[in-house]
């Protein structure tokens, strides 16, 4: 057994387990693409089994936020100034995590993670009852496009509700992102289920 | 060697070790549940109840090797084997001592039969929807089959045979029955699907990447993600996709002019028989949209015939080894008129009766054991009376 354990994973095997099921209990959507899967984008109704759980939410859009469209996982994006945005992100569950996704951010920002009791420590805003962590930092910004952007800022909160999680994050030219630091928390304050 | 055996035999059967195991016992129960708060549950079961042996970090910073629960209650159960059941003096006085602790040995025994053969998950369901599958908690499969089949066939890969795949060791997975092979060339734990702009050292499918996430996120609330590849057995077109934990819907992919359904899900388990959620009630305090009551009209369903049935938070329904508890409801504060969803928390426990009949057992076991002592107290009294 213990030769066993310590030997080399197999890298082909047999599928041994079938399941004979009624086609009645597989309700299968039409095709859908990766962005429609993950929510990145809805023009396909989401399955039964995953948008039980969904949260709606309402919001009071700050004076000069101009909204872009959404769909999916983003429940609400917004154009601010020349370069900056906000985007409302609403994840099931944890969405991977409190100081997962904080650390994430700090990565995007090329700073250091945080402890846990850093991440503790952060200051709190009220989230749909919620009191949530919020932070803020500057430095230069890279994203998903892979191009580092200098002298950015972010403003974020997640707020952890009991079946899913909600991600508020405002980057940008970090003048035009700290000048909304009032607007992005009265924004936050403002969401409602 | 006897000597040795002996003097072995001594220790196991020892009250002193008995002492030991139980304080053993205490602290690392105490310790586990204040890690609980950080690591959750899943994780602190796995640590520190299901395992032989355990390093606790006190104060973050100095570590302790701790004996684990499994190891602990199975040296308990030899103790209590050698020194209540084999040492013990063996005559009419000490038959109900030695009948209680066979009762303990038959509830350690069932508490081993659950831990090894048990399991639970959970069942959600709409009102009027059938299900005879549950979910577990932690686990995950990918399942494949062929889009409008009937009865549909699914072939099932299991999470512990996917967990160790990555870019350098992707594992292939095939059948006899299946014209194509699937390859899972990453497995993420934790992660979240992100569009792929720039980044070209990962792999991506459609436009997307799966980013991995710290690890330290609790085990129960980790997302994990897969990229896969369906390579048909006699054709080179090879299909590259994602599969995330939280997806939508599942990947659906022509190959070989067949349409095929890769599905990324929760471990799923089949129960013997199949319930339909009828009616789903919750009673709410006056004037406010809190809880006060909820439960579940379900029809049982099994071999053709129909047992209504209604489970309610104190009330779960038992059968065949299985309990189906009331656990949840959704959406939370959802307004009147809303289609509520209900989720019943399923237990399978091939031992279930066996705590019974430890009680039965150990009830019988103390009440003869004070019960013959009484009557030789009174016997006494008696005796020293007519003295």
């Amino acid at each position: 057994m213990a030769l066993a354990a310590c030997s080399k994973p197999a890298d082909r095997m047999e599928i041994k387990q079938l399941r004979t099921i009624d086609a009645a209990f597989r309700q299968v959507p039409e095709a859908m693409s990766s962005s429609e899967r993950f929510g990145f984008s809805t023009s396909s109704p989401a399955s039964p089994r995953r948008q039980s759980k969904s949260v709606s939410l309402s919001w009071k859009v700050p004076e000069g936020w101009e909204p872009l469209p959404t769909g999916g996982m983003r429940a609400a994006s917004f154009r601010i100034g020349t370069g900056a945005e906000c985007v409302v992100s609403l994840l099931p569950g944890t969405g991977g995590g409190l100081e997962a996704n904080i650390n994430r951010w700090r990565h995007q920002m090329g700073l250091e993670p945080l402890s846990s009791e850093a991440i503790a420590a952060l200051p709190k805003i009220h989230v749909l009852g919620v009191a949530s962590p919020y932070v803020e930092m500057s430095g230069t910004f890279t994203g998903m496009s892979g191009t580092p952007q200098p002298d950015w800022a972010l403003l974020g909160t997640i707020c952890l509700l009991p079946e899913s999680s909600i991600f508020v994050k405002l980057t940008g030219p970090a003048d035009e992102v700290l000048s909304q630091r009032e607007a992005f928390q009265t924004f936050c304050q403002s969401l409602q289920q | 060697m006897k000597k040795v055996l002996q003097a072995v035999f001594q220790v196991l059967a020892s009250s002193a070790l008995a002492c030991v195991l139980l304080i053993l016992l205490m602290a690392v129960t105490f310790v586990g549940t204040l890690e609980q708060v950080d690591l959750g549950i899943y994780e602190v079961k796995r640590r520190y109840f299901e395992s032989l042996i355990t390093v606790h970090w006190f104060f973050n910073k100095v570590p302790v090797p701790l004996p684990g629960v499994y190891l602990l209650t199975f040296l308990a159960g030899v103790n209590l084997v050698c020194g209540g059941l084999v040492r013990i003096k063996k005559g009419i006085s000490q038959w109900g001592v030695v009948v209680a602790h066979a009762a303990v040995v038959i509830l350690l025994v069932g508490g081993w039969v659950k831990h090894e053969y048990g399991e639970e998950g959970y069942m959600t369901l709409h009102e009027a929807e059938v299900s005879n599958e549950f979910e577990t908690p932690l686990d995950w499969e990918i399942a494949i089959w062929k889009k409008d089949a009937a009865p549909i066939t699914e072939y099932v890969i299991p999470h512990r045979d996917f967990a160790h795949a990555s870019q350098d060791h992707p594992v292939t997975f095939q059948h006899p029955d299946l014209p194509l092979d699937i390859q899972v060339t990453a497995f993420f734990p934790n992660c979240l699907p992100q569009p792929a702009g720039a980044q070209t050292d990962v792999p991506s499918a459609d436009g997307f990447i799966l980013q991995p996430i710290s690890e330290k996120t609790k085990l129960e609330e980790q997302i994990p993600g897969a990229v896969v590849q369906l390579q048909p057995k006699n054709a080179t077109a090879v299909n590259v996709g994602l599969l995330w934990g939280a997806q939508r819907g599942p990947w659906v992919v022509r190959s070989n002019d067949e349409t095929w359904v890769v599905d990324f899900r929760r471990q799923r388990r089949l129960l013997p028989f199949a319930i339909r959620l009828d009616k789903f009630t919750r009673e709410l305090h006056p004037r406010t949209n809190l809880p006060r009551a909820f439960s579940s009209d379900i029809t049982r369903i099994e071999n053709g015939e129909e047992f209504p049935a209604k489970i309610s938070m104190n009330e779960p329904l038992r059968h065949k080894g299985y309990t189906l508890y009331q656990a949840s409801w959704g959406p939370q504060n959802a307004p009147e008129g809303t289609r509520l969803f209900s989720t019943l928390a399923v237990s399978y426990d091939p031992a279930e009766r066996l705590p019974l009949y430890s009680c039965v057992v150990l009830t019988a076991g103390l009440v003869f054991h004070f019960g013959w002592m009484l009557y030789r107290r009174l016997r006494r009294i008696a005796e020293e009376n007519a003295s």
